[in-house]
């Protein structure tokens, strides 16, 4: 051993890249569907009828090769590194997945196109869109486009409130 | 009234073609598009054809299929970014020809070859026919259940996931799809208690969140369009003439599409890629390839695009998709009530040739729509991510909701969205999860078959002829990794060989 310490970053420099499978976030998602395959094997034991023979042998392949999966995981990690850091997501993609969720959330009390007027031009805003006037005619545009798409041909009510 | 005439009655009517027209140009739109691609396209337009007859919703989404592979590569033509993965090799030779300006007669090289290759495909499944159909009479419980296995391997096998990945995507898929109520006494399974899921895990909102949630948070990092500039364009007519001046690449690049899009998992940019290496090894000036040889384009686009007929053979015959594009056909057809297998040809056999009229008339609108529409389509790719992340976003929420009036499906949605952004940043095979999802009834009502068949004892299938062939087609799939190696060791010993 040379002594060198090689440091493991969760996220790589380059966002767009793959997150390593020993990342935290790698080593956690391989853990959750473990968890969830040892959950729907539990659930699927105290099925009595042939209805359970099936999810059956599927969670146990699910448990056996995601538990493999982060196993592999761990050992890789403890072999690579002590130093590590975590990045979470970038801040634009926190938002957009925050905002998104506050829209559907919105949406189901207030209506989708009242909702859509404050998600579409605020999110053009924050993300750094800064052209006021086509933020303006976009919104407008898109509301008449998806009233006439959904409203009137496919019956859909885009501004009635409580869906 | 025949089949036959009755699907031509359908496809020429002023609906069939608007459909027709209005599903390419959908697809153009959603190919042109980097970051959207053809499977988040055809997921948000599902919800839309659930009112329309099952022969209009083939008919658009078989357009956006056609409108999607051929757009694919405007992008990657005109600023080196490929709309979709099939598309990729064609940067190489098309991007080349748009820095000389002459971006137009690489998009006409690409629309003749893509129509072509369509034409080729279309024209392949029609031969097919009969002997499929023979293929799906035959085809037991134990031979769907082996061939779903099969199916499931090759995908996993052919993406660079790895196989531990691939089939933890293709189980958990399964798995899900086991959640609601049971196929065997209709008892809830997996509910957690929760009253909304007793109806299942709904399809449709699966894959929106799977596809357009993830790819809008995703792409959401960037702050600015695709590009800001675009290259040249130059004649089309002399890109035409091109084309046709290479018709021997065209025939080449269709047959290997073919061939390709018959395996699942093996999807275009297999096709397109042998394609291009078949070419440039077959060119009398090899040394042009990569600086705007025409064969680089029109070999790959034909096999781009015959791919869609062939993969559509495991997909209508046996209701095993090849690639994502043809799950989300197969999904489709499965929400309008239409099963894919021996029923297909038998019962559903206007639906079948309305598919099939639909990929020819693909090639036509290729060439006619397609070509005209290249210049405002590369205009497209410098619309600003930040405009485009919300409006995706909306059209996606309300569709979930138009499709079913259900607004837990949106949740539904946004958990998929989570677990679509996971697989993409961890590289586990979305296509296998999807496989999964869609192909796990199917497979557990076989499975339940076989089991019963059997008495338990499952390897008695083995003794049947076409298990035991399709179970040694898995084994061999399974061993790929090993094959590349042994193939990769022969070449280097015939290499160290020469040079010694």
């Amino acid at each position: 051993m040379n002594g060198q310490v090689e440091q493991v970053h969760d996220v790589p420099e380059d966002d767009e890249s793959p997150a390593s499978d020993t990342s935290i976030g790698g080593i956690g998602f391989a853990a959750l569907v473990t968890i969830a395959g040892i959950v729907f094997l539990i659930q699927s034991l105290q099925i009595q009828s042939q209805a359970g023979i099936w999810p059956r042998i599927l969670a146990i392949a699910l448990v056996l090769l995601a538990g493999a999966q982060t196993i592999s995981a761990v050992v890789q990690r403890l072999k690579q590194a002590s130093l590590r850091s975590f990045e979470v997501p970038s801040s634009r993609r926190l938002f957009t997945a925050a905002w998104l969720l506050a829209y559907c959330a919105a949406a189901q009390w207030v209506g989708f196109g009242v909702a859509m007027l404050a998600f579409v031009p605020v999110y053009m805003v924050v993300m750094g869109y800064r052209r006021p006037l086509w933020i303006l005619l976009i919104t407008a545009g898109f509301a008449v486009g998806i009233t006439f798409v959904f409203d009137t041909v496919a019956n859909v009510p885009v501004w009635s409130s409580r869906l | 009234m025949n089949p036959v005439w009755e699907a031509i009655t359908i496809l020429f009517s002023f609906n069939g073609l608007l459909f027709a027209t209005i599903g390419f140009i959908i697809g153009c739109i959603g190919g042109a598009m980097v970051g959207i691609g053809g499977a988040l396209t055809t997921a948000l337009v599902i919800p839309f054809t659930l009112s329309m007859t099952p022969a209009d919703a083939m008919i658009i989404l078989i357009g956006i299929y056609s409108g999607v592979s051929y757009a694919g590569s405007i992008p990657s033509i005109l600023i080196n970014t490929p709309g979709a993965p099939s598309s990729a090799v064609v940067t190489l030779d098309g991007y080349a020809m748009a820095k000389r300006g002459e971006g137009a007669t690489a998009i006409a090289i690409s629309a003749t070859a893509s129509a072509i290759g369509a034409l080729f495909g279309g024209v392949c499944l029609i031969i097919a026919l009969p002997f499929l159909q023979y293929l799906a009479k035959v085809f037991g419980s134990p031979e769907f259940l082996l061939f779903g296995m099969f199916g499931l391997a090759s995908i996993v096998a052919a993406s660079d996931a790895g196989y531990l990945k691939g089939f933890t995507a293709g189980i958990l898929g399964a798995l899900l799809a086991t959640v609601g109520a049971s196929l065997l006494d209709a008892n809830p399974r997996f509910t957690f208690g929760i009253s909304e899921l007793i109806d299942g895990i709904d399809l449709v909102s699966t894959m929106i969140g799977l596809f357009a949630f993830s790819e809008m948070v995703r792409l959401s990092r960037n702050p600015h369009a695709i590009t800001d500039t675009l290259a040249g364009l130059g004649g089309m007519w002399r890109g035409i003439r091109l084309a046709l001046a290479e018709w021997k690449a065209i025939v080449r690049g269709s047959g290997l599409g073919i061939l390709v899009g018959f395996v699942p998992g093996e999807g275009g940019t297999v096709a397109t890629f042998m394609s291009y290496i078949t070419e440039k090894q077959l060119a009398k000036d090899p040394e042009r390839f990569g600086k705007g040889h025409p064969a680089g384009i029109a070999g790959p686009e034909a096999a781009n695009n015959s791919v869609i007929g062939g993969s559509l053979v495991p997909t209508l015959s046996f209701g095993i998709p090849g690639s994502v594009s043809t799950a989300l056909l197969l999904t489709a057809l499965m929400l309008h009530g239409i099963r894919p297998g021996p029923n297909l040809f038998t019962q559903d056999v206007v639906i079948l040739y309305t598919i099939i009229g639909s990929i020819l008339f693909g090639g036509v609108l290729t060439m006619i729509v397609g070509l005209s529409l290249s210049r405002p389509l590369a205009l497209l790719t410098i619309i600003p991510i930040p405009v485009l992340v919300p409006l995706v976003c909306v059209i996606s929420v309300v569709g979930i909701y138009a499709a079913s009036f259900n607004y837990s499906h949106i949740y539904m949605a946004l958990a998929a969205g989570v677990l679509g952004y996971a697989f993409m940043r961890l590289r586990y095979p979305i296509v296998a999860f999807l496989l999964g999802f869609i192909v796990g009834p199917l497979a557990e009502e076989n499975f339940m078959r076989t089991w019963q068949l059997t008495q338990g004892h499952l390897w008695e299938v083995l003794f049947r002829p076409i298990c035991a062939v399709l179970f040694i087609m898995t084994l061999l799939v399974l061993l790929r990794p090993l094959w590349k190696f042994l193939i990769q060791t022969r070449l280097k010993r015939v290499t160290n060989g020469h040079s010694a």
